[in-house]
């Protein structure tokens, strides 16, 4: 049996399981229930300056279920930060930058402990485009990642591209990169039975109202929300509505003001904040197609969540857009909202285009996530 | 040593990357180098004031927040620091409610500073209030009041 620690410290006190927190527990569901790993989760105990040791089965159970009884997870056994097996196998792949535990501070002392490291990269938005995050976040990152490229003996990333930026980062830093495995993500979240039952009835009312085009995610500058706005407001108004779903983020308080004083906002143009999956699972669906204008993505799921409910995706035209969205999607030029508008205009003046856009995504099978685990049990045995 | 000063300088060249493309997108990091590469490999809670405690007032204020509250100050708290001695930048850092509610204990120090009541009485007033529940809670709150949480708490 192979062990394997996990430090789960950002789920254990996290608010919302989308995202990253969503990835770790598809990974913990699977990993855990196999018989070829010992999976070990830890979190950072501040009263004991060292991680505690959490209850197998019953942080499974809560991935499973994510009741929030978080503290019957706990146990009273703690191992410090240099105390775990050696041979053993630390598999990062929680939103660590933000933890406690620094991992300029225990990666070192792990690798002295012959533990092996290996990290899940989601992307490195914070090293290369640091101007759309928080400059705390970055330092934290840089902390992070700079351990990562010197500790790890291998690195997990779920997209070409961000291998790439891994490895010219690397390049011009002129040091060798740690190995580097591509596992995509899966895209067959559970669905619910009986979901439209419990969809809001503000959010049924939008989708009443007539064609719409959707963006998905939380609201911050690198989504580039604003490029849609700009959208609506010059080409697109009275054409077409549109609907922002996703939790307001920082630095967009000039963006909202925007939003909020548009004379169609509420009756045309609407941000549904707080959505549940529910809500989101609906939004997608009656969607006339899904914009994705973001500047950078370490993934973009919302093109996958989009095509497993046949709806069709127009993105914007980056690397990582097309590696994820192939040639099902229709792709426009980086900020360029005429080119937007047109191809919109074109495929609402077409009806013959449309359907023949939205054939692309018809039967789209996602690469589910029992193929991801499959892949990171060959990627952990091979470490 | 050889190796622990290539290491660093790998944390050195991410830093001046990252400064780079802020400064081609009209951005400032407002962090010292110096100070950044000295927070590097901080523990948890117990903090060596011995290994910071030399470097200059700039790159001491960079490293202090990182070390103890892993963010970078406001210009606000900057502001606030500069005119301050070493000894009253400490004091000040100590008595920040973040301090108490981090746990963080200050070793090798001579002017041994201790939170006063008030940041005491906040840190403990945080980890009562820190539940994911009470969280999930405040985050449903307009973004004013949510900010203001978060400043009494910081």
């Amino acid at each position: 049996m192979i062990k394997v620690y996990l430090d789960v410290s950002m789920v254990m006190i996290g608010t919302s399981f989308t995202g990253i927190p969503r990835v770790l527990m598809e990974i913990v569901k699977r990993l855990g229930t196999d018989d070829e790993f010992d999976l070990n989760f830890l979190e950072y105990n501040q009263r004991m300056d060292a991680f505690r040791v959490l209850k197998t089965q019953e942080f499974i159970d809560f991935c499973n279920t994510k009741t929030d009884k978080r503290h019957s997870i706990r146990s009273n056994v703690f191992i410090p930060f240099d105390g775990l097996d050696k041979d053993s196998i630390f598999f990062d792949c929680d939103t660590s930058w933000k933890t406690r535990t620094r991992r300029s501070f225990l990666y070192p002392l792990l690798k002295k402990k012959n533990v092996k490291i290996v990290t899940l990269i989601y992307d490195i938005i914070n090293i290369d485009y640091p101007q759309f995050c928080d400059k705390s976040d970055v330092m934290n990152f840089v902390d992070y990642f700079g351990a990562t490229l010197i500790y790890a003996d291998k690195i997990i990333v779920t997209s070409k591209d961000v291998k790439d930026a891994i490895i010219l980062r690397c390049i011009n830093m002129n040091i060798e990169s740690p190995e580097i495995d591509i596992i995509p993500l899966g895209g067959d979240f559970k669905k619910k039975e009986n979901s439209e039952e419990n969809v809001q009835s503000s959010v049924k009312d939008i989708v009443s109202k007539g064609k719409y085009l959707l963006m998905v995610g939380t609201i911050e500058p690198r989504k580039n929300h604003k490029l849609l706005i700009e959208t609506y407001q010059r080409f697109l108004r009275w054409k077409i509505h549109f609907v922002f779903a996703g939790f307001s983020g920082q630095g967009m308080d000039k963006f909202f003001a925007e939003l909020t004083t548009d004379p169609d906002y509420q009756n045309g143009i609407w941000h549904v904040d707080n959505a549940s999956d529910d809500d989101i699972d609906y939004l997608y669906k009656n969607a006339y197609a899904m914009v994705f204008p973001s500047y950078i993505e370490g993934y973009g799921l919302p093109i996958i969540e989009s095509f497993v409910r046949e709806v069709p995706v127009i993105a914007a035209d980056t690397n990582i857009n097309h590696e994820i969205a192939g040639d099902r999607a229709l792709f426009f030029e980086q900020d360029n909202s005429r080119e937007l508008a047109d191809i919109v205009i074109d495929l609402l003046e077409n009806e013959s285009k449309y359907d023949s856009f939205r054939e692309r995504v018809k039967g789209y099978v996602p690469k589910t996530w029992d193929d991801t685990v499959t892949e990171l049990k060959k990627c952990l045995k091979g470490v | 040593m050889q190796e622990d000063i290539l290491n660093l300088k790998v944390y050195a060249d991410l830093f001046e990357h990252v400064e780079k493309k802020l400064e081609e997108n009209g951005q400032k990091l407002n962090c010292d180098e110096k100070g950044f590469v000295f927070s590097i490999g901080t523990p948890p809670r117990k903090i060596s004031y011995e290994e910071f405690k030399d470097l200059d007032a700039d790159a001491f204020l960079s490293c202090a927040f990182l070390k103890f509250f892993q963010r970078l100050p406001s210009d606000e708290e900057k502001k606030k620091c500069s005119s301050m001695t070493r000894i009253e930048t400490l004091s000040y850092l100590v008595n920040k409610a973040s301090y108490s509610i981090r746990g963080i204990k200050l070793t090798d120090c001579i002017y041994n500073p201790q939170p006063g009541l008030k940041g005491r009485t906040v840190g403990l007033g945080a980890a009562i209030t820190s539940s994911p529940r009470l969280r999930k809670i405040a985050k449903k709150m307009p973004d004013g009041i949510q900010n203001k949480i978060r400043g009494t708490f910081r």
